[in-house]
């Protein structure tokens, strides 16, 4: 089964106060994790996201896209990144979010996927 | 560059719909999803399963705490994901723009890290 | 359990309160116990005991605490799960187990004491039938009256998943006929294990070292353990039983030790000793040595003789690693487990050094079920460190702090990985 790890956290309050050493040391630990993910043959794709301001947001307006600034989603954790993980049960894809480094400091939010169909011609 | 378009939608939507409105709704987007992987644009894309099956894991002294639902307690939830490589920002919202979702939700346009030069 | 009801003001309510919930505490169990064995109901049997709990917070701060007060809340429960039944308007076999149990219940209201059906309890918990999984959960439900959601976390599981779980268990010893009774000679070897395995899942991962890095995970550990002594009680002549406990008294004795002041990791090599609960430790050895005269040895009593042995090492400087691995060459012999191959290897790098160690590694290395357990790479690292590869050490501690979920632990790795040479 496949699910995504989303990862939010507090990017202002949090991430942009870490000074470079602890963001480096940070940094190594979500390697540890994805290594560890790897190795297991378990990790699908691991992605992470610029920070939420460079987001956009794209709805319709009448006949016209309509473009706004910013995420999605106006909470005070905000979407990091995603792990996409292939694993036996939902008891596997939560003991990976128990060891992923972003509950120290955030929220992590497993959702099953639905198994992709065969890819078109 | 490598963006993530990620959809966000009112799950409660589509039961509304009528049988057609629901078939016309998913043929459109089979047949974005087949246009943008054709393209060569999108290297992958994934359907998540309703919020409400969600599940949460944050720390609490040191052990994870699980807890039920969504992150966030929103109208539209997160519905699905595209991964595609484009020149810019512009081809990626020419991209999010072409997606159905625009017409009952949003689609967000998030860029991936890249590490600087 | 539930415990709804306005709160009395008087100390003479406060005092019923109090009452209420020693009673919930020591006898939940066993009157879930009483309630259910008929008729193999639990989920019904605790409806009904928390419908008395409540009517006892109701009623005892008015008319004072009964001189019985089990007798009268198996008393109440039983009317409730009578007139459950009656709405139901089940069949006539219903009624027939439901007098049985009107009469057990009278004859226990007027006796001594609420009869202990919990041993049948425990083994219908750890029934075969039931998912692995959900044996340990339900234990703790429905012996010691814990709530699904603080179970939830401690077992990585969501609220509502665990309560569905746990629903289709009671609904599956109600249905499938899952008995309520100790199993006959035959039988009892298998499925004690059963029981006993669910007890130690209830205190940690199950797998690892119980007092390592992985020791109570779950911070379920003063319950798991009332387990196991409850399970000693009940069977003070089976000697797993036994051993099970004398185990889990020796990790638990520890416990003070496992933790600095600062909150740190302190692995047991670099415990201070007058940290550990000599008492307990003390009590270990008499369950041990207890199990060991009935002459049936089992893995439980060699893990607690492997505790023992580390215990004794620390206590007298004296090093026993010989007969640490004899212990282990036992235990591997009977379980196959590769984590027991995995602490033997520690051992044998203490004497022939860690390259010997390292060399016999690699058997391991191959065994799938090791490549997500933290400890493994953790005694990697260690080992890899000592024999001088210094560069395989470091990517063997990287893939243990990304396992590893407990923060103190994780810091700990990053230091030792930090220490080593470049």
């Amino acid at each position: 089964m496949r699910y995504i790890l989303l990862l939010y956290q507090d990017e202002t309050g949090f991430w942009f106060r870490l000074s470079d050493a602890e963001r480096a040391a940070e940094g190594a630990r979500y390697e540890a994790f994805a290594r560890a993910l790897g190795e297991a043959g378990q990790l699908v794709a691991a992605e992470r996201f610029e920070p939420y301001y460079t987001a956009r947001t794209v709805r319709r307006a009448g006949d016209r896209p309509a473009v706004g600034e910013g995420a999605y989603a106006d909470t005070p954790e905000q979407l990091g990144g995603a792990f996409i993980i292939e694993v036996a049960d939902e008891e596997e894809a939560l003991a990976w979010a128990a060891r992923c480094p972003t509950i120290g400091h955030g929220v992590v939010e497993i959702r099953r996927l639905w198994q992709p169909p065969a890819a078109p011609p | 560059m490598q963006f993530m378009l990620m959809t966000y939608v009112d799950e409660t939507g589509f039961t509304k719909l009528t049988p057609a409105e629901q078939e016309a709704g998913i043929a459109a987007y089979r047949a974005y999803t087949e246009a943008i992987m054709a393209a060569g644009v999108a290297s992958s894309w994934g359907r998540l399963q309703p919020s409400a099956a969600a599940t949460t894991v944050r720390e609490a002294d040191g052990k994870p705490q699980v807890l039920d639902g969504p992150y966030a307690d929103s109208k539209e939830q997160l519905g699905g994901y595209y991964i595609i490589d484009v020149p810019d920002l512009d081809a990626a919202l020419a991209w999010a723009a072409r997606c159905p979702t625009t017409s009952h939700g949003v689609v967000e346009v998030r860029p991936f890290w890249t590490e600087p030069s | 359990m539930a415990a709804t009801g306005r709160a009395a003001v008087t100390s003479q309510g406060n005092a019923a309160r109090d009452t209420a919930e020693m009673v919930a505490r020591d006898s939940y169990g066993r009157l879930v116990a009483l309630l259910a064995v008929r008729t193999r109901d639990v989920a019904a049997a605790e409806d009904a005991l928390a419908d008395a709990f409540a009517a006892a917070l109701a009623d005892w701060p008015a008319n004072g605490v009964p001189a019985k007060p089990e007798a009268w809340l198996v008393t109440v429960a039983r009317r409730r799960l009578i007139d459950a039944a009656r709405r139901r308007q089940t069949g006539d076999a219903a009624e027939g187990t439901l007098r049985l149990l009107a009469e057990e219940v009278d004859a226990a209201a007027a006796g001594p004491g609420i009869p202990d059906r919990r041993l049948a309890l425990l083994f219908a918990c750890a029934h075969p039938a039931l998912d692995p999984a959900i044996r340990a959960p339900l234990m703790l439900q429905v012996v010691l009256g814990l709530d699904a959601k603080r179970i939830a976390s401690a077992f990585l599981m969501s609220p509502a998943a665990i309560g569905k779980r746990l629903g289709r268990a009671k609904a599956r010893i109600r249905e499938a006929g899952i008995p309520f009774a100790v199993p006959d000679r035959a039988e009892l070897p298998g499925r004690l294990d059963t029981v006993l395995d669910a007890v130690y899942a209830a205190f940690g991962d199950g797998w690892g070292d119980p007092a390592g890095t992985d020791a109570a995970r779950r911070g379920l550990s003063a319950e798991a353990l009332y387990l196991a002594r409850l399970a000693a009680a009940l069977m003070p002549d089976e000697p797993e039983a036994l051993g099970l406990l004398a185990l889990m008294l020796h990790a638990e004795a520890r416990r003070g030790a496992r933790r600095n002041g600062e909150g740190d990791y302190v692995p047991l090599a670099d415990q201070e000793t007058d940290l550990w609960d000599a008492a307990m430790i003390a009590e270990a050895e008499a369950v041990l040595r207890r199990a060991s005269t009935r002459g049936a040895i089992g893995r439980y009593q060699l893990e607690a003789a492997v505790q023992s042995t580390h215990v004794e090492r620390r206590l007298t400087g004296r090093a026993n690693w010989v007969a640490v691995i004899q212990l282990y060459d036992a235990l591997q012999a009977l379980t196959g487990s590769p984590v027991v191959a995995l602490n033997r290897l520690l051992a044998v790098a203490e004497i022939d050094g860690a390259e010997a160690a390292l060399g016999e590694m690699d058997t391991l290395a191959g065994d799938r079920r090791l490549v997500d357990y933290q400890p493994y790479w953790a005694a990697r690292a260690e080992l890899l460190a000592r024999a001088g590869a210094h560069g395989e050490s470091r990517r063997a501690y990287a893939m243990a702090i990304g396992l590893e979920q407990d923060p103190a632990v994780r810091r700990f790795l990053l230091r030792r990985q930090a220490g080593l040479p470049e």
